[in-house]
């Protein structure tokens, strides 16, 4: 799909640091773009190779991290979700979450989104990017 | 296309299996931050170094009984460096509300402790002080008392809120514990601390600042890796470990100088039920345990400050009675029963309580009364005697769990009861010196003076040693009673407690021709071999049936539990300031006529699979049971229960109220899981060590996402590194629980 | 289906159809509703997944394929047989499931706009009906919104 491939084209743009130690720990963060409607509720999955990197810890973008299932283990796989009924909601690229991992090697980090809505309950289809930090 | 997938997904069956969680996370949400209430000192005694404790070298993912073979990584070299970690002036917290108690503690023989701005003790409505606190004065305000040098000494662990939603019979509870530290270099806290014995604990947050990540269950020699590399690697992480069913170690590492990070623990359980009653307990602290000989496996007890190689697996750091650990305990409990509350009390603790609406309640600590080394217990009744949430049922798409709880049927009554020989073992170590040994001996008193005259008894006390009362059991004449109450009334409590040799004694006999062997157990449970007794007693229970007593401010719950569960009996607890007529009353009510043996439940036509506890527990009078299962299809309405009581067959029907009360519980799979693994753990050590067992616990716990000795929660937050070597690891040590001595414990060696 | 319309009446109601009462039932009772609305997605062109209904059924079904005097047109007893055979298979699934449990916006899907839907719905201080009341405590609040929430990530 095309978001992998861009999720891909941002990860080979991200360099490799010259020298990585065996293992690091790294945040990757979930970001939405809405292209200008508000975002009120998201859904999105993330893979990865398990035998690449290994989830660490999940965050939300505010006080409270996001839904997740708990046994989100060595399957590489992970469904987030959130919603907010707050009056102002932000919009544009919204950073929703962020995962920490252990890398033991050169994952990919691959997300799909699975819903989102706008305030109001209006079905949305954002970009959905993601930023691997740290590592180094 | 997509029309025609949603056309589908609409008509194909959707899973909706999950380990639902059903935690207050408004309740976490609302813990106050705490990054406001520094104010500058009042004065600036000198600190001392840090303690130089290296009670906890890593956590070397330890070969558990049978996880996978992989060697685990040689530990990272700890660089303790106390010359250059020189703690800050004194940040002294001055509170708002005067009532906190102070922090005050001591780590080793050299450091002075500090006796803070306040102390409080526990008023009794009679003005007298309550028990458990040596001092004589009682202060307030924000003076300073010292002694003769004044340190202040602080400690990781700050404060632990608890919030509790008790519904129905079901209690969610968040612990969050508050860390900190006040020195000017990076440390690790690492903390010991019990939860119940059924706690299905299955959330885990680690807080920073206002971020909150949550962590990840995981295999535990994984997570323990993951949380050693991150160690190494500067990054603030949490390592939840689970040590017994009762006992655990929560680790945090790379906390800053002058930061604060906070981890929230989530567990549920099932709340006792008993006769029109419910009990809620929160057990505060791990009390001192004697390891026989050789046993390494064990619970240690050593002295805070120790330096040196770990005695036991885990050990508990306690401070002396001179020293107080006044990290302080918050507790709420919301209670929302489904029917009318009635009274509630607390035996332990003075309350307050609050009725926003009809059966709900709210109830916290009074101010004065925040100890921490004496389990909270709170109890309340609801009216109606059988309570209409006796049935619950998590649905999913093939069928479901259900959880139902069987009362025992009136008709029991009629049954008279065979004769009886009862043994009464009750423990004279050194944990039980002092009060918990009077309040003991009280209540087997009270239990010899209510032996019938077609009774035998015999008495057995232990330490390092069993003594008998006589050779045999005698029989329950008035002069022997009479010598038996003597032999009683002259115990003195001292030494060790080698708990199994007396198990041996109790129950590897010949039991008299038609009588039925009650042994009844009188202990706090401090062993550190708890599990391997348990074992011992389940496999030479023969015809026997074991009640257990557990006497003491903060007993084993894991062990008194466990005993009663292997021994096909009841358990129940005396706290230091309850009558003690509770326990002949508890012991006779239910040994007065037979119980419910050999209990099978028909189901009534529903396919029903997997019924927990197995095999199904004998139902006293006044005791019922809950038990969970899965079913397929629609869930069982028409239950039979059969079995055996006395020589008479028996047979009871039970209504299974689906409509009215049939309340649909998310926690449900939860529960019955963690009931499942304390089956399997009895099983594991009945049988030695088991591979195929062991790996089921694993299988459940993980797939539950449950905590469990095979797994553990870890949470790391990549996004920061510290700077600096790695630190040191302070241990939090904490108090004796209130009543055992010191002495005769933790300095026994 | 007692006291329900037939389903050749819920068609016709999709259809513009149908008697008032007919109507009026259909607006109050979710189960019709639900059952109104995949008729809909069906005669939108969605051809139901092959869904083995159960003979007795199909019996049942085309037993009951006659003229309605309440409706005023007629069809063909061979498609009417084949579209009954199609209903039949949306209304196997709505009567074993007449409509999926947290499903707030009836997308044939439990995901976190569900949960979202009903969070909103329950702060404007609707009054919801039990359907919604997921966790089948008696109650429709916010633990049947995180019970929601939990059963859209759930990776089984």
């Amino acid at each position: 799909m095309i978001r992998a491939l861009l999720v891909l084209g941002l990860f080979a743009s991200v360099p490799a640091p010259a020298q990585q130690p065996a293992t690091r720990f790294v945040t990757v963060d979930v970001y939405a773009t809405t292209g200008g409607r508000p975002l009120a509720a998201w859904q999105i999955e993330l893979n990865c190779d398990p035998s690449q990197a290994k989830i660490v810890g999940v965050e939300g973008a505010g006080p409270k991290p996001p839904y997740y299932d708990p046994a989100a283990l060595d399957g590489g796989r992970i469904i987030l979700a959130d919603f907010s009924t707050e009056a102002s909601l932000p919009s544009g690229r919204v950073l929703v979450a962020r995962v920490h991992f252990q890398e033991t090697g050169s994952p990919v980090y691959t997300p799909t989104l699975m819903a989102a809505a706008a305030p109001g309950g209006e079905r949305l289809e954002p970009k959905i990017d993601l930023v691997r930090a740290g590592g180094k | 296309m997509r029309m025609r997938m949603l056309a589908g997904l609409a008509l194909v069956t959707l899973t909706l299996w999950g380990c639902s969680l059903a935690s207050e996370e408004d309740a976490q949400r609302k813990t106050p931050s705490r990054s406001d209430s520094l104010q500058p000192p009042r004065s600036t005694p000198p600190y001392l170094e840090p303690p130089q404790s290296r009670l906890y070298p890593s956590p070397d993912p330890v070969v558990r009984r049978d996880s996978p073979s992989n060697p685990p990584p040689p530990a990272p070299t700890l660089a303790p460096a106390p010359e250059d970690l020189k703690p800050e002036p004194s940040v002294m917290r001055v509170e708002e509300e005067k009532e906190k108690p102070r922090r005050k503690s001591v780590v080793d023989d050299e450091e002075l402790l500090v006796i803070g701005r306040e102390r409080h003790r526990v008023q009794e409505p009679d003005g007298q002080a309550g028990p458990g606190w040596g001092e004589d004065e009682l202060l307030r305000g924000c003076s300073l008392h010292t002694r003769v040098q004044d340190r202040i000494i602080p400690l990781p662990l700050e404060h632990t809120d608890v919030k509790a939603q008790l519904t129905f019979a079901t209690g969610s509870v968040t612990v969050t514990q508050h860390y900190h530290n006040p020195y000017n270099g990076k440390i690790e806290a690492v903390y010991v601390f019990p939860l119940p014995d059924d706690a299905a604990v299955r959330d885990f947050i680690l807080q920073i600042g206002d971020r909150r990540i949550r962590g990840i269950i995981r295999e535990r020699d994984e997570a323990t890796r993951i949380y050693l590399d991150a160690r190494r690697q500067g990054h603030v992480a949490s390592l939840l470990t689970q040590e017994r069913p009762n006992v655990f170690t929560q680790r945090v590492a790379n906390i800053e100088p002058g930061k604060r990070i906070d981890v929230s623990i989530t567990y549920i359980h099932t709340l006792r039920y008993q006769e029109g009653q419910f009990t809620f307990v929160y057990p505060m602290v791990v009390g001192p345990r004697y390891n026989p000989a050789g046993f390494n496996d064990g619970v240690g007890a050593i002295p805070a400050g120790t330096v040196g190689a770990p005695h036991q697996k885990t050990d508990v750091p306690y401070l002396r009675p001179d020293q107080i650990a006044a990290t302080d305990i918050r507790f709420e409990v919301a209670i929302e029963a489904g029917a009318e509350i009635g009274e509630i009390t607390s035996p332990t603790h003075a309350i307050r309580e609050a009725r926003p609406a009809p059966g709900r309640a709210l109830v916290t600590l009074s101010p004065n009364d925040r100890i921490p080394n004496r389990d909270f217990v709170l109890r309340y009744k609801v009216v109606g005697d059988k309570i209409s949430a006796g049935f619950a049922v998590h649905p999913d798409e093939t069928g479901g769990t259900f959880a139902l709880m069987i009362h025992p049927p009136d008709s029991l009554k009629g049954v008279p009861r065979s004769a009886r020989e009862m043994i009464f073992v009750i423990d004279c170590s050194g944990s039980m010196s002092g009060r918990p040994l009077e309040v003991a001996k009280r209540a087997l008193v009270k239990c010899l003076k209510r032996l019938e005259a077609d009774d035998s008894f015999q008495i057995l006390e232990f330490s390092d040693h069993v003594t008998v009362f006589n050779r045999s059991p005698l029989a329950a004449s008035v002069e022997n009673v009479q010598r038996g109450i003597a032999f009683t009334e002259a115990l003195a409590a001292g030494g060790g407690t080698e708990m199994q040799e007396v198990v041996r004694m109790a129950l590897d006999y010949p039991v008299a021709p038609g009588r039925r062997r009650i042994v009844s157990f009188m202990t706090d449970g401090f062993i550190g071999n708890d599990r391997e007794v348990v074992a011992f007693a389940a496999a030479h229970l023969g015809s026997a049936r074991i009640f257990s007593f557990g006497v003491g401010s903060s007993v084993n719950r894991y062990l008194l539990e466990a005993l009663a569960r292997v021994g096909r009996g009841v358990s129940t607890f005396i706290t230091l300031d309850e009558s003690t007529e509770i326990a002949a009353e508890e012991l006779y009510k239910r040994i007065e006529h037979p119980a419910l043996v050999d209990l099978r439940v028909d189901w009534g036509g529903t396919t029903v699979v997997d019924v927990q506890p197995s095999p199904l527990p004998d139902l006293y009078l006044g005791r019922p049971v809950t038990v969970y299962g899965r079913f397929k299809g629609a869930a069982p309405s028409r239950v039979r229960i059969t079995g055996h009581a006395g020589d008479r067959p028996f047979e009871s029907a039970i209504l299974v109220d689906q409509e009215g009360g049939g309340a649909r519980m998310a926690a449900l799979p939860t529960l019955w899981a963690r009931t499942k693994i304390t089956g399997l753990y009895d099983a594991l050590f009945a049988s030695g060590d088991s591979r195929e067992i062991s790996g089921e616990i694993r299988a459940l716990s993980l797939r539950y996402g449950l905590l469990s000795e095979y797994t553990a929660f870890v949470a790391v937050d990549s996004l920061t590194r510290t700077a600096g070597e790695f630190g040191t690891t302070v241990a939090q040590p904490v108090s004796v629980p209130d009543g055992v001595h010191y002495s005769t414990t933790v300095e026994r060696k | 289906m007692d006291g329900h319309p037939d389903l050749l009446a819920l068609d016709a109601l999709r259809a513009g159809e149908g008697s008032a009462e007919e109507r009026a039932h259909a607006s109050q009772c979710p189960e019709c509703r639900a059952t109104l609305e995949g008729f809909r997605r069906l005669a939108a062109g969605l051809a139901p997944a092959p869904l083995g209904v159960p003979e007795s059924v199909k019996q049942q079904i085309l037993a009951r394929t006659r003229p309605s005097p309440r409706r005023r047109s007629w069809r063909p007893l061979a498609a009417a047989a084949a579209v009954l055979i199609g209903l039949g298979a949306v209304w196997v699934a709505r009567s074993a499931r007449p409509s999926l449990p947290g499903d707030v916006d009836r997308n044939g899907r439990v995901d976190i706009v569900d949960a979202y839907a009903l969070a909103v719905r329950l702060r404007s201080g609707e009054k919801m009906d039990l359907i919604y009341d997921v966790n089948g405590d008696g109650r429709v609040d916010e633990r049947d919104v995180e019970e929601i929430a939990r059963r859209s990530v759930s990776l089984r």
